[in-house]
């Protein structure tokens, strides 16, 4: 059955392939509507898989509970990746939880500390862009690893004498 | 220390095949009467990951499947979403049966859908028959490893 063209498929998804102290790492980042999955391999395969989220709670500091879901659960640096990861990608709105697999030869901090910062680079970020507090133009960036879309358009704003400029839609709607 | 070999970008409005000597997905739509079925497919070296979209993209329940050798059966547990609701657990099951590999398979059909969930196991298993990932019956189950 044919779709209407553009239509996009509602799971953006983005591969990137390195090398980690000479291993080649195959990571796949998805993100469905609740959930962000990230999958990371040398092995060909999955390996543990990882469950982290943020708790729900009054107070101001966010605390974060991650469980391996299958696999290793004796190795603690898989848990300190997913709990590097999940306080990375969750900011004040936004917290989706992750489901990380780590299929990996290794488990060195090195290895651990490439795949944080590989994943971290290729997060899908959004930002909202205000102008003249008429309206407000949603700037969809789904990957930013050339450069840092958000400072990018802060430097905008500034430069255009913008009154605000928000990171996530949430956050802009509130304002409002 | 790390270093970016390559990197792909997908923006998927069409069914698409990323070729890759390690990693492969595709992601394709299906309508189906009233219901719009999403399908990803991670083809790894040892195994299959597998995502049912229906209508919405949510993540849904998460499930492990494994072969178990004697009499070429399978073994599913699940790792998210609980179980009282065990929606796409044996389609994850006869994944396992078809590939011969270890699936792990989410899926959001909603539970006490019995149709819904016939329906998107086979067109997503057509789709594995059409990329070369199942084996044929002839075959039996192939355990590769």
């Amino acid at each position: 059955m044919d779709r209407p063209s553009g239509v996009r498929f509602p799971v953006p998804h983005k591969k990137v392939s390195l090398d980690i102290k000479g291993n080649k790492t195959d990571v796949v980042i998805c993100s469905y509507n609740d959930h962000f999955l990230v999958i990371v391999t040398q092995i060909g395969a999955m390996g543990t898989i990882l469950h982290a989220r943020k708790e729900e709670g009054v107070s101001t500091h966010p605390t974060f509970s991650v469980s391996v879901i299958f696999g290793k659960r004796d190795e603690p640096m898989l848990e300190a990746c997913a709990r590097q990861l999940i306080e990375n990608i969750s900011c004040s709105s936004s917290s989706k939880p992750l489901v990380l697999s780590l299929g990996l030869k290794d488990h060195s901090v090195e290895t651990l500390k490439g795949i944080v910062s590989a994943v971290i680079e290729s997060r899908l970020c959004f930002t909202v862009l205000q102008i003249s507090r008429v309206g407000c133009v949603l700037l969809e960036s789904r990957f930013s690893d050339e450069f840092d879309i958000q400072a990018f358009v802060r430097g905008f704003c500034r430069l255009l004498g913008l009154s605000s400029c928000f990171s996530d839609t949430k956050t802009a709607l509130e304002h409002y | 220390m790390t270093s970016v070999s390559s990197s792909t970008i997908n923006r998927l409005d069409s069914p698409q095949v990323v070729d890759d000597d390690g990693l492969q997905v595709t992601c394709f739509t299906e309508d189906l009467h009233d219901v719009t079925f999403h399908f990803q497919i991670i083809r790894l070296k040892k195994q299959i990951y597998a995502w049912i979209g229906c209508n919405t993209a949510k993540f849904g329940h998460l499930y492990a499947a494994v072969p178990a050798r004697p009499n070429n059966t399978a073994n599913v547990t699940s790792l998210l979403g609980g179980s009282s609701d065990n929606t796409g657990s044996s389609i994850a099951r006869r994944l396992v049966l078809k590939t011969g590999l270890s699936i792990i398979l989410a899926c959001n059909i909603p539970k006490n859908s019995p149709m819904l969930e016939a329906d998107a196991e086979r067109k997503l298993i057509e789709k594995l028959t059409a990329l070369g990932y199942t084996v044929s019956k002839s075959q039996g189950l192939a355990l590769n490893s």
